[in-house]
């Protein structure tokens, strides 16, 4: 059981994952029409770059946008979240020794506790961003069965994660419950709107591009201060 | 269908979960123990462990009929021939925290996955199943070894050993003496060095009676050993290793009482001398000053210096161990 979860299943969850991944940003950029965008993405190499780097860089720091300073709490929550789910498994000491048994990469690693209060904490947020789902109603009338889903798959590997961490009951079960909704997690981020992944990237870029030479970025070029 | 693909992978995950849950015969994972057990703690020298010891069971990991090549699996020889293994897990002397780490994981977890691909029988490859939480501890089993006087005939009658084999000339169990000062060796590592290094030479010259696994020696229950009808049974038919002292033999040979009794005339021997270092004593115990070369009111050192020569027969005092009613 351990062997072929571990071994050809996750091999196909990576496979569906990466391609999955891949084929969406292909698409997101091939579907790009200067014309009826109307932005011109390449003419103004230089400000597309800087304009995308911006809203990139801006989006991803905690309050580095008007938007994030206007809901502080919901901000916390958000990056508690992310953070925690992002560094959590890719430098978790036990991911790493199965990456260095199978394929020999050996990868710099979290201490076991910071990640276990990474995990504690993508779960609380979680937790926090249901409640606020249910209790604004700007929110609630957008909450659909898609949404919950989409956190259900999302938090899955890490709630079962930490009850096999912490050997909370059958800790077998637990792990091999963890491996699952790990790899069903990675299937269903291609086909469901946790391919934000990706899709974050390609619309921030996309957008700091239209807004750092369209729309105002560019303001000043050639003209008097 | 596109709208609500959320909804059905998380209910699949649900049903994934629930179905494993029910197909699953899982077992509550409760910690090793037993007189074979090992608690791996070669990272506690390095600081704070991350997860809990793992707690090795040894004799599952011993195929008995396969004999002392066996142990070369997990084991190095050591240099000289015939000395036997070191105890600790091959190829980890000089390691760091990591490299250790790496070396137990790669060792364990490959030779588990290569006898599951192999369809044999395995052990764990799920972190939790070795590391088991120590808060779920069950107290560690002692592996005090009952060598009692039916184990002792054995090794003398049986196994045609001289005291010497495992005796120094004070009469106390070999030690083995470290290379390396900083670094003395353990009690417990003296006695397997000096046990284990035997039996392994007597199986690789084809016998099979001394045993390599734990159970084969740490196999009585420690606490309840007293009162089994086991060993008080084994006590009855073995004895051996008592000295009868003629006394009057030894005042016929023109001995000042005061040789040996030092301290007061009416004072015996084990009043003070216990088989503790007790502090009327100073320091020495019945057997070191019974067996001291260097003083005359030992045994030892008062027969050599009478011209007996140098006392090597152990059996010229002891009673040999023997199987059989006294």
């Amino acid at each position: 059981m351990y062997q072929f979860i571990t071994g050809p299943l996750l091999w196909l969850s990576f496979t569906i994952f990466f391609v999955g991944c891949f084929t969406h940003v292909v698409l997101y950029i091939k579907d790009l029409d200067e014309a009826l965008d109307r932005v011109s993405y390449t003419t103004h190499i230089g400000w597309a770059i800087r304009g995308a780097l911006w809203s990139l860089i801006s989006w991803m720091v905690p309050f580095g946008t008007r938007s994030w300073r206007v809901k502080p709490v919901y901000t916390l929550m958000f990056y508690l979240f992310h953070i925690g789910a992002v560094i959590a498994p890719l430098f978790l000491s036990a991911h790493a020794v199965i990456l260095e048994s199978r394929w020999g990469i050996s990868v710099p690693t979290l201490p076991d506790v910071v990640a276990d209060w990474l995990t504690v904490g993508v779960i609380v947020a979680a937790v926090g961003v249901v409640i606020r789902r249910f209790i604004l109603p700007e929110v609630r009338i957008l909450t659909t069965d898609r949404e919950l889903g989409a956190l259900f798959i999302a938090v899955a590997p890490f709630v079962t994660g930490c009850m096999a961490y912490h050997q909370v009951g059958d800790s077998t079960y637990w792990t091999l419950a963890h491996i699952l909704s790990g790899e069903l997690l990675l299937v269903a981020i291609p086909f469901t709107k946790l391919s934000h992944l990706v899709l974050f990237f390609c619309s921030r870029v996309q957008i700091g591009i239209d807004f750092g030479t369209k729309r105002g970025g560019m303001k000043s070029v050639g003209m008097p201060v | 269908m596109r709208k609500r693909v959320e909804a059905t992978f998380a209910i699949l995950l649900i049903l994934l979960c629930v179905g494993m849950r029910l197909a699953y015969t899982g077992n509550e994972k409760l910690p090793e123990r037993g007189e074979d057990l090992i608690i791996l703690d070669a990272l506690d020298s390095f600081g704070e462990r991350e997860r809990p010891a793992v707690r090795f069971p040894h004799e599952k990991h011993v195929a008995d009929e396969q004999g002392a090549s066996n142990c070369l699996v997990c084991h190095e020889p050591r240099s000289e021939e015939g000395s036997g293994i070191k105890f600790a897990f091959k190829n980890r002397d000089g390691l760091s925290r990591e490299a250790v780490k790496d070396l137990y994981h790669s060792e364990c977890l490959g030779c588990h996955a290569d006898l599951e691909a192999a369809g044999q029988p395995s052990g764990p490859q799920i972190c939790s199943e070795c590391h088991v939480n120590s808060s779920v501890d069950s107290p560690r089993s002692s592996h005090t070894l009952h060598f009692d006087a039916s184990l002792h005939a054995l090794h003398e009658d049986a196994a045609s050993l001289d005291c010497q084999a495992c005796h120094d000339s004070s009469g106390a169990v070999q030690r083995v003496v470290a290379q390396d000062a900083s670094h003395p060796v353990s009690p417990k590592n003296s006695s397997h060095a000096l046990c284990i290094t035997c039996h392994l030479n007597v199986r690789t010259s084809g016998e099979t009676s001394a045993p390599l696994d734990c159970t084969g020696c740490h196999a009585n229950p420690p606490a309840s050993a007293s009162s089994s009808e086991d060993t008080l049974l084994s006590e009855n038919v073995a004895h051996g290793g008592e000295v009868t002292f003629d006394h009057d033999l030894h005042e016929s040979a023109d001995i000042a009482c005061d040789v040996c009794h030092h301290k007061e005339p009416e004072t015996s021997c084990s009043e003070c001398h216990t088989d503790g270092a007790s502090p009327e004593s100073g320091g020495i115990t019945l057997q070191v000053a019974m067996h001291t070369r260097s003083s005359e009111r030992s045994c030892l050192g008062c027969h050599e210096s009478m011209g007996a020569g140098v006392v090597d027969d152990c059996t010229g005092c002891h009673e040999p161990f023997t199987v059989g009613h006294k």
